[in-house]
């Protein structure tokens, strides 16, 4: 049975897949709502008027059904590395697991001790500690979000790090170029960023909703305010650091970047296009939307002129700037495994001369060790057309939402909220676009990032446990239909607790 | 990047909840 | 601070610290107990709705410790993540699984549009409190009777199988339920959670029929678990072990290596008998004083004695994570830590963990002052 077995990789691939994008559905909800809830909670405080005290209420009880849930689907990914991926584990885990561990110590028991506060400290404890305890959730889930943004960035950009032939991993060689590389300070600040956009559009939604029903105006409008406010810092905010992402993505994955534009060819002065229609046949485009001349140039290496790599300048090599074709960093990544074995069968017979011949010949061709494993060139292209139209589309909502957020805001200082009901509408459905644009931002970064676990290093198809590619369909399986029932469950309940609305005029503690 | 840029970046993060805060402050004025 | 330690001292600390982890764990999973004993103690919905919002109040905190001890075992020992997880896979997503659905339980249970009803929720909350800990207590068990799987580093280099670590039991893990002494310590564990979350009950609860009723359910509960967990003990100090030859490295088989590392390492066995007495105090406060300190010495003790037998599993030149089927593929904290420089780095981030401790005791004091009472329900609209 003894070859990578393909199956196994592809059902180990989706399923990280369906249990990230499960888990993502409800993240930014969390990091978003939960500041908006700190907002309102010390607005409370500070004015004491019970109307806050009933906004407040109101939005923690739909931040704790969301949290719930989230949580639910998180803990099996902090596994999962183990469960489906252990060659990755062992390979990077020297650096990957670190933050992680970060992760829990520093960030999950902050949000989880304080939650409880925020849930069940209404006259339990000091109205002080109890507006920190909102506070200290917003941080504490904002936090762990960094961590895992390290441990992804680092999958991406590769840094501070070493391979240790005699323990044959990869191993840490400085902690700050990990946690402070500038691939995952853009990554935290583009995705908590994205994620208060989220939070925003929930409020919105929901408060237009109201509006829509008549009920609960002066509380609706209030909301709308906030999340305006919210909505458009990030989603300008959004747009910059993506900006920042992108520029790095074209320094250290330029395949990534190809992807993303749908490049083929590479060139001087290369032109963006707004949108298109890619033709995979004709590797090319069938329909080209708006053109900017040398945008992309000036994007990704912040030189109008400069050349931008494309996909078959980087199968096939471009002498003009430097690129090694596929195959020569194929041939090269073999001599290093071939290496990596003939230094320990050395060390073993006692030979230290051959030992360190090997050695030398391993560190030569180090930088092409992940592509000894590929089979045809052809193995180092990602889904070029769905990382090209998740990406298009990511940045085309991202734009609307720049737009939506500045009329909302406008239009509720000038008391114009409902005046046009067609707004009103839209506004209840763009918590979808949200979400919409929100997973589509993970497609790019990480359907981009294929064949890579681990960018140049680890290839997916080295990466997965050994198991059987049925019990990877099994528990496939079982995970679509567990977090599917969950995610019903959520929604009507969700559903029913905004129907029911906020507790105005009620008697309650 | 340095360090130093790095963590310059990461104190915009803060920097935003602020200033978001602020300005909520100030539009929340501007219905009432 | 900690560039002055050694390589081995380094992973000494960190076996300490993962251990501790699982000792909270323990500890914390009275929570799981109480999700099995609700219609045992609770006679009507509103006693019901008490137990439920008692120990719900806590169900993150254990929650959050498993998944961060799975984060700190990851980041110091990734060759344990690496070949357990991957190969032992049913039993850990089974555990996996029955924390997924408990998650959702106590906030979803009694809201509106409930369409999977009250009863699957609190059916969720009894196979996490059942799986829970008979599973995570089994597959501690393996730390000391073996589990079969091979590891060869070297296979990166094969192109065409990479694996380097491959189980050999077609169960994937499952097949750990099988084995006595690990079933033990599984029950133990389950018994164990009962016992500490019907003294939780007493300290928590404003209600004197629930106490009563907690206080004489401890009798049976203990009795059971104190006979599972001296048959644990038991057949671990009687049987033979995985040591490590410290100079050639070589794994062997040793009679009664579990026994001679307790003799070898006194302080093991005073902690030992410290966090013994600790539970059986706390047990004998509860059920005879019914007394609400009971919880404290008891946890105390729990967190001890697991402490204390996990030194047992790593320390004194012994493979904590054993092969049965090939030993020299068996890992020790020599061979399965993270490099010098990941252990150094990840011991400044362990500074934290005081703090951690003391902002939890801190609310856990404020939010628990004022006992879960009736009142304290009805009025309150966060109430699960």
């Amino acid at each position: 049975m003894e070859h990578i077995d393909l199956a196994l990789v592809d059902w180990s691939r989706a399923q990280f897949a369906l249990t990230a994008i499960y888990h993502w559905f409800f993240v930014p909800l969390t990091l978003g709502l939960s500041f908006i809830v700190a907002f309102m909670h010390t607005l409370y405080y500070r004015t004491g008027d019970e109307k806050w005290k009933v906004m407040t209420k109101f939005w923690m009880k739909l931040f704790g059904i969301n949290f719930a849930i989230g949580v639910a689907t998180g803990i099996i990914l902090e596994f999962e590395f183990g469960t489906n991926w252990s060659n990755y584990s062992w390979i990077v885990g020297d650096i990957f697991g670190a933050p992680l561990a970060v992760e829990g110590i520093l960030a999950f028991f902050l949000e989880s001790t304080f939650i409880a506060v925020m849930f069940f400290g209404w006259g339990r404890v000091s109205k002080k500690f109890h507006m920190l305890s909102s506070w200290l959730v917003a941080f504490g889930s904002n936090l762990s979000a960094l961590w895992i943004l390290v441990a992804n960035a680092w999958m991406q950009n590769p840094t501070g790090t070493t391979f240790n032939m005699d323990t044959v991993r990869n191993e840490m060689t400085s902690f700050f170029d990990v946690a402070l590389s500038s691939t995952a300070i853009f990554k935290f600040l583009h995705t908590v960023s994205q994620a208060y956009i989220i939070g925003s559009l929930f409020v919105i939604a929901v408060s237009a909703w109201y509006i829509l029903k008549k009920r609960h105006l002066l509380f609706a409008k209030k909301s709308i305010v906030m999340a305006s406010v919210f909505g458009l810092i990030s989603s300008i905010f959004v747009a910059f650091t993506g900006d920042s992402s992108a520029y790095d993505v074209a320094q250290k994955q330029p395949m990534k970047l190809a992807a993303m534009e749908g490049l083929y060819d590479g060139e001087r002065g290369a032109d963006l296009y707004a949108f298109g229609f890619l033709n995979k046949r004709t590797d090319n485009f069938n329909f080209k939307g708006i053109r900017i001349p040398s945008m992309l140039s000036l994007l990704a290496h912040r030189d109008a002129k400069a050349f931008v790599a494309g996909v078959n300048d980087l199968v096939n090599g471009n002498d003009e700037f430097g690129i090694l074709p596929a195959e020569t960093r194929m041939a090269k990544g073999r001599l290093a495994i071939q290496a990596l074995a003939d230094f320990k069968k050395a060390r073993e017979e006692g030979d230290q001369e051959l030992a360190a011949q090997k050695r030398l010949v391993f560190e030569q061709n180090y930088p092409h060790f992940g592509y000894g494993y590929f089979k045809t060139k052809e193995d180092i292209v990602p889904n070029v057309k769905l990382t090209f139209y998740s990406f298009h589309i990511m940045v085309g909502l991202g734009l609307f939402f720049i737009v939506f957020f500045a009329w909302m805001l406008y239009a509720s200082i000038k008391d114009k909220v409902d005046k046009y009901k067609w707004v009103l509408h839209l506004s209840v459905w763009s918590i979808l676009l949200g979400y919409i644009a929100s997973e589509l931002g993970w497609i790019v970064a990480e359907v981009g990032r294929q064949p890579w676990t681990i960018q140049d290093i680890l290839p997916v198809g080295v990466a997965t446990s050994h198991l059987s590619v049925g019990s990877v369909q099994t528990t496939f399986f079982m995970f679509l239909a567990l977090f599917t029932i969950l995610l019903i469950a959520e929604i009507k309940i969700m559903l029913a607790q905004i129907k029911k609305g906020p507790e105005e005029g009620g008697s309650h503690v | 990047m340095n360090y130093f840029e790095s963590i310059a970046w990461f104190l915009s993060w803060p920097l935003l909840i602020i200033i978001v805060f602020q300005l909520i402050k100030y539009f929340l004025k501007k219905i009432k | 601070m900690f560039n002055h330690l050694t390589y081995p001292e380094l992973q000494a600390y960190w076996w300490i610290i993962v251990s501790l982890l699982a000792s909270i764990l323990v500890f914390l999973m009275f929570v799981q107990g109480g999700q099995t004993l609700l219609y045992q103690i609770a006679k009507n919905k509103v006693e019901h709705s008490l137990l439920i919002n008692s120990i719900g109040r806590k169900w993150d905190l254990t929650f959050t410790t498993l998944v961060t001890f799975g984060g700190a075992f990851f980041a110091s020992f990734p060759l344990f993540y690496s070949t357990s997880f991957g190969g032992a896979y049913w039993v850990w997503i089974l555990i996996l699984f029955s924390f997924i659905i408990q998650a959702v339980s106590y906030e979803y249970r009694s809201k509106a549009n409930n369409f999977l009803g009250t009863k699957t929720y609190d059916a969720f909350l009894l196979i996490n409190g059942i799986l829970g800990t008979v599973l995570i207590g089994a597959a501690v068990g393996t730390f000391f009777t073996g589990s079969e799987f091979s590891v060869d580093r070297m296979n990166i280099t094969n192109v065409s199988n990479p694996a380097i670590s491959r189980w050999e039991s077609g169960t994937h893990g499952l097949e750990a339920a099988l084995n006595i002494t690990n079933l033990a310590l599984g029950l133990a564990v389950f018994f164990l959670s009962r016992v500490l979350a019907l003294l939780y009950f007493i300290n928590n609860i404003d209600h004197a029929a629930i106490v009563q009723r907690a206080a004489k359910s401890l009798k049976l509960n203990s009795i059971a678990f104190l006979v599972l967990f001296l048959l644990f003990v038991g057949l671990l100090l009687t049987k033979e072990g995985f040591a490590v030859n410290p100079e050639t490295l070589v794994i062997y088989m040793e009679p009664f290596k579990y026994l001679h590392n307790l003799i070898a390492m006194p302080l093991v066995l005073i902690l030992f008998l410290i966090g013994v007495a600790g539970v059986l105090y706390g047990i004998f406060a509860g059920a005879f004083k019914i007394s609400t300190k009971g919880i404290w010495f008891a946890g105390a003790g729990t967190i001890i004695t697991v402490l204390s037998i996990l030194m047992l599993a790593g320390f004194n030149n012994t493979a904590f994570y054993p092969s049965a089927y090939d030993l020299q593929s068996s890992l020790t904290i020599h061979n399965a830590s993270s490099s010098e420089y990941t252990l150094t780095a990840m011991s400044w981030v362990s500074l934290l963990v005081p703090f951690v401790v003391l902002y939890i005791w801190y609310t856990w004091k404020s939010m628990n002052k004022k006992k879960v009472s009736e009142g304290d329900i009805e009025n309150d609209t966060m109430a699960y």
